[in-house]
């Protein structure tokens, strides 16, 4: 028995151990991105085009995954199914059976190769759906064997297929029916009668499902043949396609296999496996990206300051994150530019801003309640509305004292099987709206929503609209404060830092200066020339003489130092300062409209 | 009647036995009932959809009993869904008369009535179909945007249009502005945007796509209004920008910098100024029923000069408007000189979006502190004129403090159809109100829903609702091929 199933637990076995070793971040973010609601209006949106039943499945199981370790287990079980459909469907034996792994193995690179895209998905269930569809494919290709093949309803079933098929499974309906006719004309059991419904079939009830009123309101004339099928979500990054491609050809491949050689199994699985392997998306910045969006969503700040020590190449998503980790934790001023630095591009073929990635929490720890709120809106416009959308503007709903609202974004948030937690806690604040005054998390963001109520926000990129939201140097909090100082010094905004400085020490002539800010007054006074500046910091820098000290040092030593683009330079300036500002004002700039 | 009556009786039996037993011996009790939505003591057409409620107040089981004059119904709670046979029955009986609702809740055994509340079944009907535009309240994405007719006799709707058909991720198209002629479902038109962007005008069994951007007309055409009887539409051509607050709770302002009015020959594809004044902006033109008025809404700003982008987008809080009035000759195509119709502007307030009833007797119009967009303005109110005395008050009955906005006369002149924020402040839901002969409005009631938490669910807010006596005949996909063929360029004249 063990003997017989090896194969299925191979597939099953690598999928689960792939995914719940390199990619749980993954899983968690598409179960954040993801939304199900088991109501009849929100489930009728999904068969207004065809396939939107996989799709439904998909957003279904796709809960599971906020628990990674149950959503690898499904993705597992249902590779080890369609394993085992696979072998069935095409009568495999002997050492062959270990090629019905293809289709599975290639669908968990589909899963593994997914990069910054997974921002742009407009489909739901998309982790599950096209695993879903393929077992479909091959349970239709089992029972036409079974039961129908060389029969004279073969042709029958294989018009039926298509037709009750196509609007529920879509193009994998389609795909079902060549199989079909391929494996007769392989068999040589009626195969051109079966070849030709199928081509009718394909060519004729797409277009019929389409041009028939009131059957599919929003069936897309382009893509008739990829109903169901995520060819909205990578029309600009064509190559995350491709392990579907190899999927169905790893299928149609099988139809036509009659014998498996000694050498070309392990050869062939080997290979596919190398391609999972080497397919797969490994790059380390995306990786922290989804660590550390899971570490924000759960207020974990220490994790977040962990994840961004560790990146050395970081996006402004990494560094936006971390500044507003630090802030949470009363050091940003003090600590930010300790952490490695940087503007490193998404590594992704899509095209996209880095709003997409991190603007929604970002803009809400910054305290930017409207625009977190609309951009939020705007996303879940144009891509899938999802729990994690839905979670931000309940709590800007909550902030703005909009408790209908709030309560209409938790219950949507409830509507998933392992939301219950998080809901429960936010939705304590709507029974009793004043425990939001000593909540943690509320006391830290209220100092932030400025009272600009005529104001209009800054469009544009997201380090713009930061920038502009705490582009005003007049003092308002310590909180404002803080970020201010920051976006100045990021920024390299020395007249607003020093204006905002020393705004701020009129009026708390004792208050704390983070080493941070120390390090950028000191240099940006040094290079204004002017010496009674340098009196009046050097007078409030006073406990920090180590800083203006170094800052001794370092400016001798920039002027010492030749060709600063030189890398031997670079490299001299990173031992010995890097983690200063004066580092990161000198060799890490950054691109505003990224 | 009588043929449905052992028919009524085998469901008030079946009904009976499927409740649970007890109610008809309750105590009074002095609690409000406590329904969504609330359709307690309202004015209600014979002909509308069942009126399906949820029961709020606590109980360990609950019944509602709704009786009219020929059948009562008891249903079993809390979530109230009627039979739509029997309901129709129901209200059929009831024309000119009543329904009455009972609430009984059971607490700790004891079964409690709670105050009867009254369902008014008006002689007159409401027009059969709507139709609005679904959209998430956002800012600048429509990446999921449809047009939506609704049977208000059942729960029965349909797309009209829906942009996902012919939108791709760079491909996206708006969709905006239908209007009919005269509530005729045959005659229509409606703006797409952007990707395979054009006017599709329908008359009968024809369209086109017709593209308006021409001569010096400032922009596309925007807001419509088909003649009544000529095959003319009045337009506004308007440049309008939008600002987002950073902390205000209405989130968005909407505003013109420059706006005119055109009139579109759909026969001969000319369009002409109707207003073209560099020191206003005119827009929302809406025809009178006998299509000898045209009114719209005007601004007078002669201080802004020729840079009024800046001054727009540096003091949306000072453009207000009026409504205007001028009168329309259709056998010489003439307009004659405009009038002042409601002085919005003396009370510090801005009047937009004027409707004249069909019957002419009274003008709604939405008005609010400043602006034209009062769709995102919580002061939006709705206020009427009396077109007869000229007076014009709010319609306090019906308004709330949250914006109310886009609004439709039915072809009888006696039903409202309008948007309002009231429900959660950000999501747009259409409520309808029986307007007496004194222009009074009736409580308003939300469109029922077979299920009315979707009203909860929706994440799209309902917007330029219109009325119409009919189904339109024609299908998404044959829209979209007119959208999809070559537009007709429409040409300019004195």
């Amino acid at each position: 028995m063990l003997k017989s199933c090896r194969h299925i637990l191979f597939s099953g076995l690598f999928g689960f151990l792939f995914l719940v070793i390199f990619k749980t971040g993954l899983l968690y973010h598409l179960e954040q991105y993801s939304l199900f609601c088991p109501k009849g209006d929100w489930l009728r949106v999904f068969f207004e085009q065809p396939g939107g039943l996989l799709a439904l499945a998909g957003a279904f199981l796709t809960q599971f995954c906020h628990y990674p370790v149950l959503g690898a287990a499904v993705f597992a079980l249902l590779m080890g199914l369609l394993t085992w459909l696979t072998e069935k469907a095409f009568g495999l034996e002997g050492r062959a059976v270990w090629l019905s792994t293809l289709p599975a193995l290639f669908l968990l690179l589909f899963v593994t190769r997914l990069d910054y895209s997974i921002y742009l998905f407009r489909t739901y269930g998309l982790l599950y759906s096209q695993l879903l569809g393929f077992c479909f494919t091959a349970a239709l290709l089992l029972l036409y064997r079974k039961c129908f093949l060389g029969k004279r309803g073969g042709p029958l079933f294989v018009a039926a297929a298509v037709l009750a098929g196509y609007p529920l499974f879509g193009a994998f309906a389609l795909l079902a029916a060549v199989l079909m006719a391929l494996l007769a004309l392989r068999e040589g059991k009626r195969g051109f009668a079966e070849l030709a419904v199928a081509l009718v079939a394909v060519a004729a009830v797409p277009w019929l499902c389409r041009d028939l009123p009131g059957i599919f309101p929003r069936i897309h004339r382009k893509y008739v043949y990829f109903a169901a099928f995520p060819y909205m979500e990578f029309l600009d990054n064509v190559i995350c396609l491709v392990p579907l491609i190899l999927a169905a050809a790893a299928t149609v491949a099988l139809c036509f296999l009659r014998k498996a050689g000694r050498i070309a199994v392990p050869a062939i699985l080997g290979a596919a496996l190398l391609a999972v392997a080497g397919g797969s998306c490994w790059d380390r910045g995306f990786h922290t990206v989804l660590a550390m969006e899971r570490a924000v969503s759960e207020q974990d700040w220490d994790k977040v300051l962990k994840l961004a020590r560790k990146e050395q190449d970081p996006n402004r998503a990494h560094v936006l994150y971390r500044d507003v980790a630090l802030y949470q934790k009363g050091a940003l001023t003090e600590q930010m530019f300790r952490y490695p630095d940087g503007d490193a591009p998404l590594h992704t073929r899509a095209q996209f801003p880095i709003s997409y990635v991190c603007g929604v929490p970002v803009l809400y720890y910054c305290g930017m309640i409207n625009p977190c709120d609309r951009l939020a809106m705007e996303y879940s416009s144009t891509f899938c509305k999802n729990i994690h959308y839905y979670k931000y503007q309940a709590k800007t709903a909550l902030v703005s004292g909009e408790y209908e609202l709030a309560r209409k974004y938790l219950d949507m948030v409830d509507a998933n099987w392992f939301e219950g937690a998080w809901v429960r806690r936010y939705r304590a604040f709507l029974d009793n709206p004043a425990l939001m005054e000593d909540d943690p998390e509320f006391k830290r963001l209220r100092p932030l929503i400025q009272d600009t109520p005529t104001e209009f926000e800054a469009s544009g990129p997201l380090q713009e609209m930061l920038y502009a939201y705490f582009a005003n140097p007049e003092y308002v909090n310590e909180s404002v404060f803080e970020w201010q100082v920051a976006f100045y010094l990021i920024q390299k905004d020395a007249d607003r830092t020093l204006d905002c400085l020393f705004g701020r020490l009129e009026r708390f002539p004792e208050a704390p200066i983070g080493t941070a800010l120390a390090e950028g007054a000191a240099l940006f006074a040094s290079e204004a020339g002017d010496l009674d500046l340098m009196r009046a910091l050097t007078a409030v820098l006073s406990d920090k003489a180590s800083v203006l000290r170094r800052f001794s040092k370092f400016a001798s030593d920039a002027n010492k130092a030749g060709d600063l683009e030189s890398k031997k330079t670079q490299e001299w300036f990173a031992d010995h300062y890097k983690g200063s500002y004066w580092y990161y004002y000198m060799f890490v700039d950054i691109n505003p409209n990224r | 009647m009588k043929r449905y009556g052992h028919w009524t009786l085998l469901l008030a039996l079946l009904l009976a036995a499927c409740t649970p037993g007890g109610w008809q011996e309750a105590s009074p009790l002095a609690e409000a009932p406590a329904l969504y939505p609330d359709y307690t003591d309202i004015v209600i057409p014979s002909n509308i959809a069942p009126l399906n409620f949820d029961i709020l107040n606590p109980a360990d089981a609950c019944v509602a009993v709704l009786s009219g004059p020929d059948e009562t119904l008891v249903l079993r709670g809390p979530e109230i869904r009627i039979p739509e046979k029997a309901w129709r029955r129901m209200t059929t009986g009831a024309r000119g008369d009543a329904i009455q609702g009972t609430v009984y809740v059971r607490r700790d055994g004891k079964w409690l009535r709670l105050p009867d509340f009254r369902l008014d079944v008006s002689v007159d009907e409401i027009d059969p179909y709507v139709t609005y535009r679904l959209i998430e309240p956002g800012y600048s994405s429509y990446g999921s945007l449809v047009l939506r007719q609704r049977d208000l006799t059942s729960f029965r709707e349909r797309d009209l249009y829906n942009n996902q058909l012919i939108s791709r991720r760079v491909e996206q198209q708006c969709i905006n502005c239908h209007s009919f002629q005269n509530y005729n479902p045959d005659t229509f038109q409606f703006h797409a945007r952007e990707f395979a962007g054009g006017t599709v005008v329908v008359t009968g069994e024809h369209a086109k796509k017709v593209a308006f951007k021409t001569g010096d007309l400032i922009s596309n055409a925007v807001y419509p209004s088909w003649h009544p009887t000529e095959p003319l539409i009045a337009y506004s051509v308007n440049k309008t920008a939008q600002g987002f607050f950073r902390t205000h709770r209405q989130r968005i302002e909407v505003y013109d910098s420059a706006s005119d009015l055109i009139l579109y020959d759909v026969e001969k594809d000319q369009v002409s100024y109707i207003v073209h004044d560099s020191l206003s902006f005119e827009t929302f033109p809406y025809w009178s029923a006998d299509g000898k008025t045209l009114y719209y809404a005007s601004s007078y700003l002669p201080d802004w000069g020729a840079d009024t982008s800046t001054n727009a987008f540096l003091n949306t809080d000072r453009i207000r408007y009026n409504i205007f009035s001028v009168d329309f000759d259709s056998r010489t195509r003439a307009f004659g000189t405009p009038r002042l119709v409601f002085d919005a502007v003396a009370d510090s307030l801005s009047a937009v979006t004027p409707r004249p009833s069909p019957d002419g007797r009274f003008l709604l119009s939405g008005v609010g502190d400043y602006g034209s967009f009062h769709v995102w303005h919580q002061s939006g109110d709705i206020y009427i004129t009396d077109l007869a005395t000229g007076e014009t008050r709010p319609m306090d009955e019906i308004n709330t403090d949250r914006a109310e906005s886009f609004k439709a006369w039915s072809s009888n002149s006696r039903w409202i159809v309008f948007t309002s924020r009231r429900e959660d402040g950000s999501y747009t839901r259409l409520y309808f109100s029986y307007v007496d002969e004194n222009g009074r409005g009736s409580k308003p009631f939300l469109l029922p829903q077979k299920d009315p938490q979707q009203n909860r669910r929706l994440f799209k807010s309902y917007n330029v609702p219109e009325f119409t006596t009919g189904e339109v005949a024609w299908s998404t996909k044959q829209l979209e091929d007119v959208l999809l063929s070559d537009p007709v360029q429409v040409e300019q004249i004195p």
